[in-house]
């Protein structure tokens, strides 16, 4: 094969650093599912805050009608507000990263644009404004009156970045395993639905549990995150029960395998 | 420069792989206008893809230090919700130009007027190409890839067209995929013909119909 001369480019363009390239299509994607997201509608946002409100709304009237305004020492809508919150955050992260392993994303038409940049961008903007809502909600009970007192801002954030880094890793297996075999998805559907809802600690803590059936809800990671998230948001909450460096191996191992699992799956899609 | 390394891509088909790329290694040349011929079916959108990036190959590696645009006039990558100048800026980021140039240029080439700040979504699929097409044509790309389509509006607009590609093909590097011979004549300088997997280059656009031609008639025969 000939091919002609100077088919090379000067030397004097410059070229960005693949970090900076990085750093640009991340910050185009979250501006842009922002903006497509929440910005044309007015009410955008609004809807994010409606749907923990009204399970946090429901909850509490329910164990008002059953005479108990408080749970594990904390007033009701607080220890429910801890737990949905970072609960729907998970949710929300999952469905975002399973939904964005599936179809040709047309936006990697963009050669610089991989699925990875619009995973990690659909993922920010939704851990942004799922903390947006609990930070709202958790202003908007001290202002009506809840008095609390917050114990640990930090192991709160720790538990709410576990608590999506697990939402990312289960996307991310589950997504590349349903590129192949797609009839999974119903079945992950199940199990992502109401098992987790159940087992999770939204309306109760691990303490409340018979032992027997708390060993087994133990193996919920999610579990382990609400509970750490409840007691270092409130000081007169504490647990025995949460085992952080099971929850950090867990979100490590299923994170690394499901980026081998997408790599290897991402090459067979047709 | 872009450049394929020993690039390998096949399709499942039931029990049967298609090999649809099969070890192909090409520099393209700077400041050249390349056609790639290929019949149906040869495997044309699927080495766009894999040049733009947008799909991975199986073996090999895709080199690209250069500015490569995206397919042009596609507008898929596009989110509708979003003005055409919120569309814009992002493309602008993606790339790291200046906002305020891509959209004065995008406009001027586009006449979009008004509808420049309205959303995608209520673009007629003309004013949807001619936005896409100028976009492209906003941001100086070293490599332009070109998947068939290069005309788009009336006559008038054509002609604007066409005189803003030839300028272009002094300055930068054509990536043009096409079935059709006349496309390339019109547009490049060298051309490639991919058959079975391969791509066989030419100097002179002759020779590379003279085997296009032969391909396309054997299998008629056959």
């Amino acid at each position: 094969m000939t091919q002609s001369q100077s088919n090379t480019a000067p030397s004097f363009v410059k070229r960005d650093s693949a970090f900076t390239v990085q750093c640009r299509v991340l910050h185009a994607l979250i501006l842009r599912e922002l903006k497509s997201r929440y910005g044309n509608r007015r009410l955008g946002f609004l809807w994010a805050l409606i749907e923990p409100l009204m399970f946090i709304s429901v909850f509490v009237a329910g164990f008002q009608l059953i005479g108990r305004s408080a749970q594990g020492g904390i007033a009701a809508p607080l220890f429910f507000v801890a737990g949905f919150c970072p609960f729907f955050m998970f949710r929300d992260v999952y469905s975002q990263v399973f939904g964005g392993t599936k179809g040709q994303q047309s936006l990697m038409m963009f050669p610089q644009v991989t699925r990875m940049d619009i995973l990690v961008a659909k993922m920010i903007v939704t851990v942004l404004v799922s903390i947006l809502v609990f930070i709202v909600l958790m202003v908007g009970l001290y202002c009506l009156g809840y008095d609390y007192e917050i114990e640990d801002i930090l192991g709160a954030m720790i538990g709410v970045f576990l608590i999506c880094a697990i939402g990312f890793g289960i996307g991310l297996v589950l997504g590349a395993i349903t590129i192949r075999y797609e009839f999974l998805s119903s079945i992950t559907s199940l199990f992502m639905g109401r098992p987790l809802f159940l087992t999770s600690g939204l309306f109760f803590s691990a303490s409340m549990l018979p032992p027997k059936v708390r060993d087994i809800f133990l193996y919920n990671p999610l579990l382990h995150c609400i509970e750490y998230i409840r007691s270092s948001l409130f000081l007169s909450f504490s647990s025995r029960y949460v085992d952080l460096p099971y929850v950090i191996v867990f979100a490590l191992v299923l994170n690394s395998f499901g980026l081998m699992l997408l790599g290897f799956f991402e090459r067979q899609r047709k | 420069m872009i450049a394929l390394e020993n690039v390998t891509k096949s399709y499942g088909l039931g029990d049967q792989t298609h090999r649809v790329l099969d070890n192909i290694s090409f520099r393209f040349p700077y400041r050249k206008s390349v056609g790639i011929l290929g019949a149906n079916g040869a495997g044309k959108s699927t080495l766009i893809r894999i040049i733009g990036g947008a799909d991975r190959p199986d073996t090999g590696r895709v080199i690209r230090t250069s500015r490569l645009s995206w397919p042009m006039g596609y507008s898929g990558g596009f989110q509708g919700a979003l003005t055409g100048r919120e569309n814009a800026r992002f493309v602008a980021r993606i790339y790291g130009a200046p906002f305020a140039e891509v959209e004065r240029k995008t406009n001027e080439f586009a006449e979009l007027g008004h509808y420049f700040d309205r959303p995608l979504l209520s673009y007629s699929s003309g004013m949807k190409s001619r936005f896409a097409m100028s976009l492209s044509y906003a941001l100086d790309f070293e490599y332009y890839l070109v998947d068939e389509a290069l005309e788009t509006g009336d006559a008038r607009l054509k002609e604007k067209f066409r005189q803003i590609f030839k300028e272009r093909r002094q300055t930068s590097s054509v990536i043009l995929v096409s079935h059709n011979e006349q496309t390339i004549r019109k547009n490049c300088d060298v051309a490639t013909v991919l058959h079975q997997g391969q791509l066989h280059y030419f100097d002179d656009l002759d020779d590379a119909f003279m085997l296009y031609r032969k391909i396309l008639f054997k299998k008629k025969a056959a």
